[in-house]
């Protein structure tokens, strides 16, 4: 089992090799958790290698999250699918990575702006296994080699940013047996609390993204006094956790990117295109300390044939990645609204994750039944989740021309009335005309003349 | 039957006589209820320019109620200077009722530009249309020059031909040879005048009039352009980060800024009326430490700002503006003297400062630390 602490999001690749101890084949691999980490679980995958030395693919197995009725204390579970049942007997070495968030604790809880940020990490030497354990080593990788403590439980050992735990053998089921490590961590703790993407379709050719960040820095909170003097002129001591950047990567191919916030446009952006990629470096108008906040908002353009297809059966669907942009952060809830274009029917949203679904409505320019708009909710989010989604829909063009056919029918009512309205004008005129070059002679005639006008 | 013209001047006649009166009626209505305010100091000191500076320093201290200096004048409105008095010539000899209005205009708009920066405003439509005639009149002369046939005067035939043409065209003086040349080249001079005109005034407005004085743009070592956004990054700090019922002290200047931006209550900003409020402000702000706590408590303050701008060379931070403050606070609490602050009637930041100048809560704040900050390559720290 590998640890890796380097970022403020805990990586833990698994290296599992599974016998079949019982008399039956069977397919399912247990996976459990004990409850304060399956809290702050955000993903976990597993993989089989296939195939000989040279050619190995990774196969990614169905992993669910499952209940079980008598977990000893609250203890969470996942379940593991394998592709092909295991026969009585055999093993099979599966890979499993799940990341964690929320898992190191800033101690002291507050730091001045010249100390450097130190963590707790708390785990357990064995892994909680329904399973009994053979063997089992651990390697946990800190992001320095400046580590205060860690708890020994033997036998153990520290090499440099490596500690290594174990090789444990046979322990029994549920075997648990707490650690904890205390280490520095500068690298930057960036939390966005809250995330809200927006990806309006519009058929002139044009995918707008807007996104609205809530950021936080979640380390240890700042106290004291902030000094830009020593924050400048010696950056490695002073604030060395703070966040100075954040850098998002966007799709090729992108146009219009503004960074903004509440007060105006924040200058201090950097965007870099490549054919592949593009790369857009954000400075926050202040480096953030510990427990200060940012609001901004990022948008940007796409060309709809990066994104938008067709099926075979002339539905269309949107294929775009969920998630955030910014790398190695952590959002804590996300909302994504695809915004439909008008006219759309039985929009639907194939998420390779779980997530909370519906429908809303919009009103935009030229609307006359307003825009669909499917919104997705998920909570705890990593870089990982960066995976395409579709969203598919039917799309009826006859819809799409509801706003011109009104214009069409407005103009053509204007039209007519307005030809309707001048005819009696015409006609006064010509009578005034006549009026006035009788109205010497005969005015008796008058009153006919202006009962022919009001006919 | 009444002809048009007498029912006319009847109707104007009672048309003019009631808008007067109730015009009267209403002005006297709203001095007397207080709801159109007398006429106060600021007024008095277009007459007076010294009446502020003595009785009122709070508004003796706006920049834009200083009295006019000549660069001012230059600066709005360049070749319009000295064409202002050429027209004021031509105005006078073709005198009629409309260059009568322009002329008094003008004149009266002048002197109370000149009594206040902020009525150049007032002047500038008079100034553009009585250069615009000197211009108009002297570019019609060179060019009735240029027109004009050279005719040799033959005292017989061309008078009586002259005579009747004599104010569309005029002769050329046979005495001066090089008329129409020079008057060519008085042409052109006149344009390029006129061209150096547009140009200036142009970079005048992208310049001073358009470019926003919070976001500050400078070029660095390299040409690339660098962009001191300070302002917005303290308010949007301030927005962020603090409680939402902190109070911020700073001078009031920025007041409208931290109450837009910021989003939090501020002591004093750019409407407040109260001049006991700024200046106990401006109290604390030039008292000692001790003395500055005691009224920061009092106002219940939660954050104080001040502006310095001695990194970046900007120079109308807080230190510049730190003898109004002095000022407006001693016109109210006489503790505060301005001569303790300056040495030798002059106004010092640096080492021979005055000791009390050295202590004050402004000096302390903006230059805390100073001494170790390397403004530029090359020179010392601070």
């Amino acid at each position: 089992m590998q640890i890796d602490l380097s970022s403020h999001i805990v990586k833990v690749y698994l290296t599992l090799k599974v016998e079949n101890a019982g008399s039956t084949p069977t397919s399912e691999v247990l996976l459990s958790f004990p409850p304060t980490q399956a809290d702050h679980l955000a993903t976990v995958e597993a993989l089989v290698t296939k195939g000989k030395r040279k050619k190995t693919t990774l196969v990614r197995l169905d992993v669910k999250p499952t209940e079980l009725p008598d977990a000893p204390n609250d203890a969470k579970y996942f379940t593991i699918y394998l592709a092909n049942p295991l026969k009585s007997g055999e093993s099979t070495t599966i890979e499993i990575l799940y990341l964690l968030t929320h898992s190191q604790e800033p101690f002291p809880a507050e730091i001045a702006q010249s100390e450097s940020q130190l963590v707790y990490y708390r785990d357990s030497a064995l892994i909680l296994s329904p399973y009994h354990i053979k063997q089992q080593t651990t390697f946990i990788k800190t992001p320095s080699t400046k580590v205060e403590s860690f708890t020994r439980v033997e036998p153990s050992n520290r090499a440099g940013t490596e500690i290594k735990y174990g090789p444990y053998e046979d322990h029994p089921p549920y075997s648990f047996s707490p650690i904890l490590i205390h280490f520095e961590n500068n690298s930057p703790f960036a939390v966005v609390e809250e995330l809200v993407r927006e990806v309006e379709i519009s058929h002139w050719g044009n995918l707008q993204v807007t996104e609205q960040y809530t950021l936080v820095h979640a380390g240890a909170r700042h106290k004291g006094v902030f000094s830009r003097v020593d924050y400048q002129s010696r950056p490695t001591l002073n604030g060395a956790s703070s966040l100075r950047y954040l850098l998002a990567r966007l799709p090729p191919r992108v146009h219009s990117v503004y960074y903004r916030d509440e007060i105006g446009n924040i200058s201090s952006s950097h965007l870099r295109t490549d054919s592949r990629k593009s790369e857009l470096e954000i400075e926050p108008r202040y480096p953030l300390f510990g427990g200060w906040k940012a609001t901004f908002v990022i948008g940007y353009g796409l060309p709809l044939q990066d994104f938008l297809f067709e099926t075979s059966d002339d539905r269309r669907y949107l294929n775009f990645t969920f998630g955030c942009p910014l790398l190695e952060t952590v959002v804590d809830k996300l909302t994504v609204k695809v915004v439909l274009p008008e006219g759309s029917k039985d929009p639907s949203a194939v998420v390779p994750f779980p997530v909370e679904q519906h429908l809303e409505t919009k009103y935009s320019y030229l609307d006359v039944v307003g825009r669909t708009v499917v919104v997705m909710e998920k909570k705890n989010l990593v870089p990982a989740h960066n995976s395409h989604f579709q969203v598919i829909c039917l799309l009826h063009l006859q819809a799409n021309l509801h706003a011109c056919g009104a214009f069409d029918v407005g103009v053509r009512v204007l039209l007519v009335f307005r030809g309707l309205c001048s005819l009696p004008a015409h006609r006064s005129f010509h009578t005034q005309v006549k009026h006035r070059s009788i109205r010497n002679k005969k005015i008796a005639n008058s009153s006919k003349l202006s009962l022919f006008r009001l006919q | 039957m009444l002809s048009d013209t007498k029912l006319f001047q009847a109707f104007l006649r009672i048309t003019v006589t009631s808008a007067v009166a109730v015009g009267g009626i209403a002005l006297g209505l709203g001095m007397v209820s207080g709801y159109i305010s007398p006429w106060t100091g600021r007024f008095y000191s277009l007459l007076d320019p010294t009446y502020a500076k003595d009785h009122i320093p709070i508004i003796a201290s706006v920049s834009e109620h200083q009295p006019t200096a000549w660069s001012s004048f230059m600066f709005d409105f360049h070749i319009l200077l000295f064409l202002f008095p050429a027209g004021l010539y031509f105005c006078f000899k073709r005198l009629s009722d409309a260059t009568i209005f322009i002329v008094m205009y003008g004149l009266t708009s002048m002197y109370f530009a000149g009594v206040m920066v902020r009525l150049i405003l007032v002047a500038t439509p008079a100034v553009c249309l009585i250069s615009a005639i000197a211009v108009s009149a002297t570019v019609k002369n060179l060019t009735v020059l240029l027109r004009s046939k050279n005719k040799v005067v033959q005292t017989g035939s061309t008078k009586g031909s002259g005579g009747s043409k004599s104010s569309s065209k005029a002769l050329l003086d046979q005495s001066q040879p090089f008329q129409k040349n020079g008057a060519i080249a008085l042409l052109f001079g006149a344009f390029y005048l006129l061209s150096r005109y547009a140009t200036h005034c142009t970079w005048v407005t992208s310049e001073a009039y358009s470019s926003p004085s919070i976001v500050l743009a400078a070029r660095g070592a390299h040409g690339n352009r660098v962009i001191f956004d300070d302002y917005r990054e303290a308010y949007f700090w301030l927005r962020q980060n603090t409680p939402q019922d902190a109070k911020v002290m700073s001078w009031w200047d920025y007041g409208y800024q931290i109450t837009a931006m910021g989003n939090r209550t501020v002591i004093v900003d750019n409407n407040t009326w109260n001049n006991t409020h700024i200046a106990t402000v401006g109290r604390a702000m030039s008292s000692y430490e001790d003395e500055a706590i005691e009224i920061i408590r009092s106002l219940d303050v939660d954050y104080v700002l001040v502006v310095f701008g001695g990194v970046t060379g900007y120079s109308s931070d807080d230190i510049n503006k730190f003898l109004w403050m002095v000022r407006i606070g001693g016109g109210v609490f006489p503790v505060i003297k301005e001569p303790d602050y300056l040495v030798n009637g002059e106004y010092r930041v640096d080492k021979g400062a005055a000791p009390k100048m050295l202590n004050c809560l402004m000096y302390k704040l903006c230059y805390y630390r100073f001494g170790e900050m390397m403004t530029e390559y090359g020179k010392p720290p601070g």
